[in-house]
C-alpha cells in the first residue's frame, strides 16, 4: 500500500503543473485570473522567465503587468520553450496567479499561455 | 560553475555527458543526469506543509507553523531563495534541477545546474578541526561493498559545517539557528530499475525531536542537456528589512501583501 501511494504521489507530481523551486506563495493561485493583452517584452532570464504584458482596461487605460514564470528556463527549455517562443507585439491571453496585494504582477504556467486566437505558443513535449 | 569544474578536471568538450564506468570498474554507474521524481516536498511519501509531519520540537513547529501563515498571506515565511540565498543542504537535494556525479577515486563531486558543487572526499580524512561554514556544508564520504561482491554499490556520505539560514523546501520549514546540522546520506541504485537512484537522506538537527529520514529518488536521463541556472540574474523579488517586494514592469517596488507597508526611506532626502 505504501509503494502504491508513493508510486501515486510521483505520476501525480510528473502531472503538476507547479515546478516551482522557490516559494510563489505571494501569487494566488486560488483565484487565478484572465489577462488578454500584447507582449511588451519576454525575458527569457533565470531564475524565472518574465512576460510583461499590456493590457488594456474596459475604461480604456492601460495596465502593464509584470508576470513572472512558475518554471525556471531551464525546466521551460526541456518542454520545448525557449527565448524565441514569444516576441514583442504577440496578442497572447494566459491565467495568472495574481500578486495577493492586488499590485499588476503575477505568475504563470506554461499551460496556461495561448496566442489570443486560441492556438498555444508551444506544443508540449 | 559546472562547466568550470569539468575543465578544471580535464575533460573534453566530447565528454559533458559523464562516461558510465569502465568494465571492471569498482565503481556503481551514476552517469547520466539525475531528476529527482518529485512531489516537491521534503518527504515525498506524505502531504504537504503541515502533513509532513516533520518532528519538529515544540519551539521549531512554532517557527514552522510561522512561515506557513506568513506564505498565506503573501509573505516568503522562512524560505530566503527566494531572495536568491543559497539552497544548501539538505534542500538542494530536492529541487527540479538535474545533478551530476563526477566519480573520482579520491572524491565524488555532485553537479547542479542552479548550485555550488558538492565535493565529497572519499580519500578517508576526516573533518578538520576548524571548518569555514558553508551553505553545502563540508561532505566525507566511503564507498561500501554492501552485497561483499567486490564491487561498491553505495556512496555513504556525511555533511557537517553549516552556515544559514536554511530551510528543508519552499514552505519555510526550517533548519535549527545554531546551523550545527549533521546529515548523513546514502546514495544508491535501485536494484529493480538502475534508472532510479535513491538517497536516503537522515537529518539530525537541534529543531528535531530525533533523526528524520527520507527517500529521495532521481530518474536517470541519457539524452543529457547541461544548462546554467543564475538566481541572480533577474530576479524580482526584493528584501527589504524584513518585507519581501516583487518588482513592477518598470523596475519599481510592488506590495506583495494587502495591506503591506513601504520600505522606510529616512535616509533618502525627500521633498517637503
Amino acid at each position: 500500500m505504501a509503494r502504491l501511494s508513493l508510486t501515486l504521489s510521483i505520476l501525480l507530481s510528473w502531472a503538476m503543473p507547479a515546478r516551482a523551486h522557490h516559494s510563489f506563495a505571494m501569487f494566488d493561485r486560488d483565484h487565478k485570473i484572465e489577462l488578454e493583452g500584447t507582449v511588451r517584452q519576454y525575458r527569457y532570464t533565470s531564475p524565472h522567465p518574465f512576460i510583461v504584458l499590456e493590457v488594456e482596461k474596459k475604461d480604456g487605460s492601460r495596465v502593464v503587468w509584470n508576470l513572472e514564470g512558475n518554471d525556471s528556463p531551464t525546466v521551460l527549455v526541456r518542454r520545448g520553450w525557449s527565448r524565441t517562443t514569444l516576441k514583442p507585439g504577440d496578442r497572447i491571453r494566459l491565467r495568472i496567479a495574481p500578486l495577493r496585494s492586488g499590485a499588476p504582477g503575477g505568475a504563470w504556467v506554461p499551460e496556461d499561455v495561448r496566442f489570443s486566437d486560441g492556438s498555444p505558443v508551444v506544443s508540449f513535449k | 560553475m559546472r562547466w568550470a569544474l569539468l575543465a578544471l578536471l580535464g575533460l573534453s568538450s566530447a565528454s559533458w555527458a559523464s562516461p558510465p564506468p569502465a568494465a571492471g570498474s569498482k565503481y556503481p554507474d551514476f552517469s547520466g543526469q539525475w531528476i529527482l521524481q518529485g512531489p516537491y516536498v521534503w518527504d515525498p511519501s506524505k502531504p504537504k506543509e503541515l502533513g509532513q509531519q516533520v518532528p519538529y520540537t515544540p519551539e521549531y513547529q512554532k517557527v514552522f507553523e510561522a512561515s506557513l501563515a506568513d506564505q498565506a498571506e503573501g509573505g516568503t515565511g522562512n524560505d530566503y531563495h527566494v531572495f536568491c540565498v543559497p539552497f544548501g543542504m539538505p534542500r538542494m537535494m530536492g529541487t527540479p534541477f538535474p545533478m551530476e556525479f563526477v566519480v573520482l577515486p579520491e572524491r565524488t563531486y555532485l553537479l547542479f545546474e542552479d548550485a555550488m558543487p558538492r565535493r565529497v572526499y572519499t580519500d578517508g580524512r576526516g573533518f578538520p578541526a576548524a571548518m569555514e561554514p558553508a551553505f553545502n556544508g563540508h561532505s566525507i564520504g566511503s564507498w561500501v561493498d554492501r552485497d561483499g561482491d567486490g564491487r561498491f554499490d553505495e556512496l555513504r556520505v556525511e555533511t557537517r559545517g553549516f552556515k544559514g539560514p536554511r530551510a528543508f523546501e519552499a514552505s519555510g520549514m526550517p533548519l535549527h539557528s545554531d546551523n550545527e546540522t549533521v546529515i548523513q546520506e546514502r546514495f544508491f541504485l535501485d536494484k529493480k530499475n538502475s534508472d532510479v537512484l535513491h538517497d536516503e537522506i537522515t537529518v539530525i538537527d537541534h529543531a528535531l525531536t530525533r533523526p528524520w529520514t527520507v527517500d529521495k529518488r532521481y530518474r536517470r536521463r541519457r539524452d543529457e542537456r547541461w544548462l546554467d541556472d543564475d538566481c541572480e540574474q533577474d530576479n524580482a523579488h526584493v528584501r527589504i528589512g524584513s518585507q519581501g517586494y516583487f518588482l513592477s514592469a518598470d523596475g519599481l517596488l510592488m506590495p506583495t501583501k494587502k495591506g503591506q507597508p513601504p520600505p522606510d526611506l529616512r535616509y533618502f532626502k525627500q521633498e517637503k
